[in-house]
């Protein structure tokens, strides 16, 4: 645009021939220039601005106040040829994608890896070459005019205001509101106390506390490592460097006095007490004071809830035994109590203490964590 | 004497009766082992230990030529290389021909790429360092095998045990400290349950008493098919999920109709 201002554009034009561009004037801008009612784009502050238009010079049987010289006229012509074939041209991708949409839907095989982008790029051009063609044939064809809207006045006339007071002084007689008392108390009131129900969700901000619940996971003494199928493990399934997402199985004492392991595999279940049984080579373990026998045989379990956020801590890096958390890349070296070595988590991950036993099964040999496992909460001790 | 010499020739010929008799029966008898031998002898054996032989042979040929300089002239481990006593032939298989081993150059991790050795190369060498100590064998996945398999159990265990490292649909995913797990779209049946079994680099193992042969073939068709599947939508953008697609969506696609916008929009030049 800033090209055109400086008048290069239109090198063929004269600029003699300004006079032509007087219709293209909004009428109604002497005068309005700085109104604030004005609608729609400012026209160009200069009219050398609008020198550079050849579109309404290819206009000029409308505009016969002034005639530009023969030879413009020529070379508008030529423009508007050119830009008429251009929009046909558009016109015919479309044809081109529409043909080649209906042959690819018959033809094309729909398993192929080429089907859906040939019918999308297909269907593209047949629409798209009618947008083009008729947005091109807008900007190049078409005389272009700015025009400004008058904005009506927003507010309403003094009959109509005075009437709508009436209407709705009159309906507030009909309700008889002022001498109905009993009516207009109970309203009252109701309003009232439909608007304390606003206070309600406050409170239960404050009077609910989660109390023990992530406090503790579903592990219990005894309780089975048992895997996703609700098998249970034991010594020799698990490969050193290998590793295993368990769940507890709980004792349940039956009728006649035996001893059933039931899974614990539902999802609330899952979700505070999955855990993660990793073998490492014999000696690899350098257990945290007063964690000397929690492990087994090379066996270690911790939480699988990450200390941050809560993901599953899954990535095992058997060589360097690093645990990453696929969610913020949180890391914890399992040969050091899984404490967390890198990413936003800061705690350690909790250490199941393990046994086996007497079916040779791993169990939870002191019962739960003996801390909150997952993310920190206000209450953690 | 008559009766004399008749009951001594009697004799006489009962005994050489029973001499030819047990002669005939210490034939019959020889002959019998024979036919036995022949046909219940373990001549498998008898032919197959100078080829074992033969090939552990060959393979630490190869082994001094190749990796010697690494991981030691007997397999022992250096300083650059772990120990290869007990990795089994599995890990041969894998590592080699994956093209991982030989190492190209030192780094986080060996890359995967074409493979330096033939099969009976890599065989050669799977049963030089097999001879070494005992380890997981090299995975066999016959055709049938894999029709055979469970598809949707593969998958359930795919997601349970391979997915947080390897990605959905296997195209792969970072780990720490430049090491990544790689896009499975590679690998072979038999790569992948070799890999489930030795846990090459970072990976862990997932030995038999874990995920036992048939759910390990099965593992193997799910990577198959999900790496195999045709993309109905055209680029996979390498399969990597919402962040690139929403990337390209956002960035080509509306920044490609805030263009047109513009162009529509825009004033005429001549």
């Amino acid at each position: 645009m800033s090209k055109q201002e400086d008048g290069t554009t239109g090198p063929d034009v004269p600029a003699e021939s300004g006079s032509i561009f007087d219709r293209a004037k909004p009428e109604p801008r002497q005068g309005h220039d700085d109104g604030p009612e004005r609608l729609g784009t400012p026209p160009h502050q200069t009219d050398s601005a609008r020198e550079g238009s050849t579109v309404l010079l290819a206009e000029p049987g409308e505009r016969s106040a002034a005639v530009p010289p023969a030879h413009a006229e020529e070379i508008d012509r030529r423009a508007e040829r050119r830009a008429e074939r251009l929009v046909a041209f558009w016109f015919m991708v479309s044809i081109v994608g529409t043909i080649g949409f209906v042959v690819t839907n018959f033809v094309g095989d729909k398993h192929a890896e080429y089907y859906t982008p040939c019918m999308g790029t297909a269907l593209g051009l047949a629409m798209g070459g009618i947008g083009f063609g008729v947005i091109l044939w807008a900007k190049r064809l078409m005389p272009h005019e700015e025009a400004v809207q008058e904005r009506h006045p927003f507010a309403s006339s003094d009959a109509e205001i005075a009437a709508t007071e009436e209407t709705v002084a009159l309906g507030f007689a009909d309700t008889g509101l002022a001498r109905r008392p009993l009516l207009r108390r109970t309203m009252l009131g109701a309003g009232t106390v439909l608007g304390a129900l606003l206070v309600v969700p406050l409170l239960n901000l404050t009077n609910r506390k989660p109390g023990a619940q992530l406090k503790h996971s579903h592990w219990v003494k005894g309780a089975r490592l048992v895997n996703g199928e609700g098998n249970p493990v034991r010594v020799g399934d698990i490969a050193i460097g290998g590793i295993e997402t368990v769940f507890p199985a709980v004792p349940v004492t039956e009728a006649d006095g035996s001893v059933r392991f039931e899974p614990q595999l539902s999802l609330h279940e899952k979700a505070d007490s999955v855990t993660i049984l990793i073998r490492l080579a014999p000696g690899e373990n350098r257990p945290r004071p007063g964690r000397e026998n929690w492990a087994y045989d090379g066996h270690v379990a911790y939480s699988k809830i990450c200390t941050h956020a809560g993901c599953p801590v899954s990535l095992y890096e058997a060589q360097t035994h690093h645990l990453l958390c696929p969610c913020h890349q949180s890391v914890f070296n399992v040969l050091d109590g899984c404490r967390a070595i890198f990413g936003p988590a800061s705690r350690s991950l909790p250490q199941l203490a393990i046994g086996i036993d007497d079916d040779g099964y791993f169990i939870a040999r002191d019962g739960d964590y003996t801390e909150p496992v997952g993310p920190a909460f206000w209450e953690r001790p | 004497m008559s009766d004399m010499t008749a009951s001594l020739g009697a004799a006489r010929a009962s005994t050489h009766r029973r001499r030819r008799s047990s002669a005939v029966v210490l034939l019959l008898a020889l002959a019998a082992t024979g036919v036995l031998w022949t046909a219940f002898a373990p001549r498998g054996t008898a032919q197959s230990t100078p080829d074992a032989n033969e090939a552990v042979r060959q393979g630490r040929a190869l082994y001094l030529q190749g990796c010697s300089s690494c991981h030691g002239l007997n397999a022992q481990g250096t300083g650059q290389a772990p120990s290869l006593i007990g990795v089994g032939a599995a890990a041969v298989d894998f590592q080699v021909s994956t093209g991982r081993m030989p190492l190209a150059a030192p780094g986080a991790q060996a890359k995967r790429k074409d493979p330096v050795y033939s099969q009976t190369q890599i065989d050669q060498l799977a049963a030089y360092v097999d001879s070494l100590g005992g380890g997981p064998k090299q995975a066999v996945v016959t055709r049938n095998a894999l029709d055979d398999a469970d598809l949707a159990q593969g998958g359930e265990l795919y997601r349970a045990n391979c997915a947080q490292c390897h990605q959905a649909v296997g195209a792969g995913a970072p780990l720490t400290y430049g090491k990544y797990a790689p896009d499975l779209s590679k690998a072979t049946p038999s790569q992948i349950i070799e890999a489930m079994r030795t846990g090459p680099e970072s990976m862990p193992v997932f030995g038999p008493g874990q995920i036992d042969d048939a759910s390990a073939v099965a593992i193997a068709k799910y990577v198959r098919f999900v790496t195999e599947a045709p993309s109905a939508g055209g680029s996979t953008l390498g399969k990597y999920g919402p962040v690139p697609e929403g990337l390209l969506a956002w960035l080509a696609g509306i920044g490609g109709l805030l263009a047109v916008c513009m162009w529509i929009g825009a004033r005429q030049k001549v």
